[in-house]
């Protein structure tokens, strides 16, 4: 099988996987699958980190080897990628989308998910989990969470 | 390299487990969740970095207490929660300077990390000073922060004690920056933050950090061991588990 082949096949596969906290967008939509490597016959995935301290990250990593090992794979390594460092503007327009569907403001913008107004104040730079903010909207006067 | 590791993570892994003491009993709901969330970061640093040269676990939990290079003023109790503040922004203007240092490190493993770390650090720093920022808007408050600086003044720069191994990190190409220049930035940094306050002299203070003999030289203190004792006790009961 050609590298190329092959390399397509292992993102298509993990590119399926998702965040554990936000089941609604997959990692490959979070912009955590920074690149897929064969290096004599070793596949190296190499992924990048949310947040430093995110809970959910070896979860994902234990996923991604379940699902090579699935393939076939002996000879892998899963390794974190700190630089260049993983940015909230790396979120695809798919998983922006995803992220209102799930009831999370995207990053870089301030509106509320439920009734799309701009009439909203932020509340807490640290929500529940590393990566979201608390907000509140006065328009449909409900508190939402954002993406950092 | 290992000396420089240590240096940085044994710091951020100390101060880490503190933190998490506010866990639940914080002054404010959101306060609570800002300093979880941080605790969390200061521990998953000194993870990144332990990792560069080992197994992170082997080193927090099999290492004897005297090796953890950490300075004293990061092992000490909570006491209160004004405290808890000044000694964080301390120790983050603190660590501020040394990770912007890492990014210009001859070391991609250094290098990378110090990006990724820069990003969080700079809002646990924006927290802190923010928050101590509103705290002195009123007199009352700088009477507050006034009694534990003058309390704890010299303690809290127990982060500039040195022993050899640690002088010899700095103003190397793995660690681009003189023990000077950290001092000397940091010293203007955090007379900003609290400008309300008469700091010692520059000279009197490296007088004092440089013959203090303290815990960034094994010489560990109570409180130290009392918290060694927690954060090692799961890992006590049953060594060689694996969780």
């Amino acid at each position: 099988m050609q590298s190329g082949d092959l390399k397509s096949i292992i993102l298509k596969k993990i590119s399926r996987i998702r965040d554990p906290e936000i089941p609604t967008i997959t990692i490959l939509d979070l912009g955590l699958i920074y690149d897929i490597k064969i290096d004599n016959e070793k596949v190296i995935v190499e992924i990048r980190k949310t947040y430093s301290a995110c809970p959910a990250l070896e979860l994902i990593k234990l996923s991604i080897e379940n699902d090579l090992k699935e393939i076939g794979i002996t000879n892998y390594e899963v390794k974190w990628i700190y630089s260049p460092p993983w940015k909230s503007s790396d979120i695809t327009p798919e998983g922006r989308k995803a992220l209102k569907d799930a009831g999370i403001c995207p990053p870089d913008e301030e509106v509320c998910p439920y009734c799309n107004s701009k009439n909203v104040v932020l509340q807490s730079e640290f929500g529940p989990t590393k990566c979201r903010m608390i907000y509140y909207c006065n328009n449909c006067k409900n508190p939402f969470e954002k993406i950092r | 390299m290992n000396e420089l590791i240590f240096y940085l993570a044994d710091d951020d892994v100390i101060l880490g487990y503190r933190d998490c003491e506010w866990t639940g009993v914080g002054p404010f709901l959101e306060e609570d969740l800002a300093l979880s969330s941080i605790a969390q970061d200061e521990i998953a640093h000194a993870s990144m970095f332990y990792e560069i040269i080992g197994n992170p676990d082997d080193f927090v939990y099999k290492r004897e207490p005297k090796l953890f290079k950490n300075a004293y003023i990061l092992e000490l109790e909570n006491y209160d929660y004004v405290f808890t503040l000044i000694r964080h922004l301390f120790y983050d203007e603190f660590d501020y300077i040394r990770i912007s240092a890492l990014l210009n490190s001859n070391n991609y493993d250094l290098k990378s990390r110090a990006e990724k770390i820069i990003l969080e650090e700079d809002y646990h720093l924006k927290h802190f000073r923010v928050f101590i920022n509103r705290i002195s808007r009123k007199e009352e408050g700088i009477e507050i922060l006034k009694q534990t600086l003058n309390k704890f003044i010299f303690d809290l720069f127990s982060l500039f004690e040195t022993d050899e191994k640690i002088l010899n990190v700095y103003n190397s190409p793995l660690f681009p920056i003189s023990y000077e220049e950290h001092f000397e930035k940091f010293y203007e940094s955090i007379k900003n933050q609290f400008s309300f306050y008469s700091f010692p002299k520059k000279e009197e203070i490296l007088n004092y950090v440089k013959n203090l003999k303290s815990s960034r030289n094994g010489n560990k203190s109570e409180e130290f061991m009392k918290l060694y004792m927690t954060f090692t006790e799961v890992y006590r009961i049953e060594p060689n588990a694996k969780w």
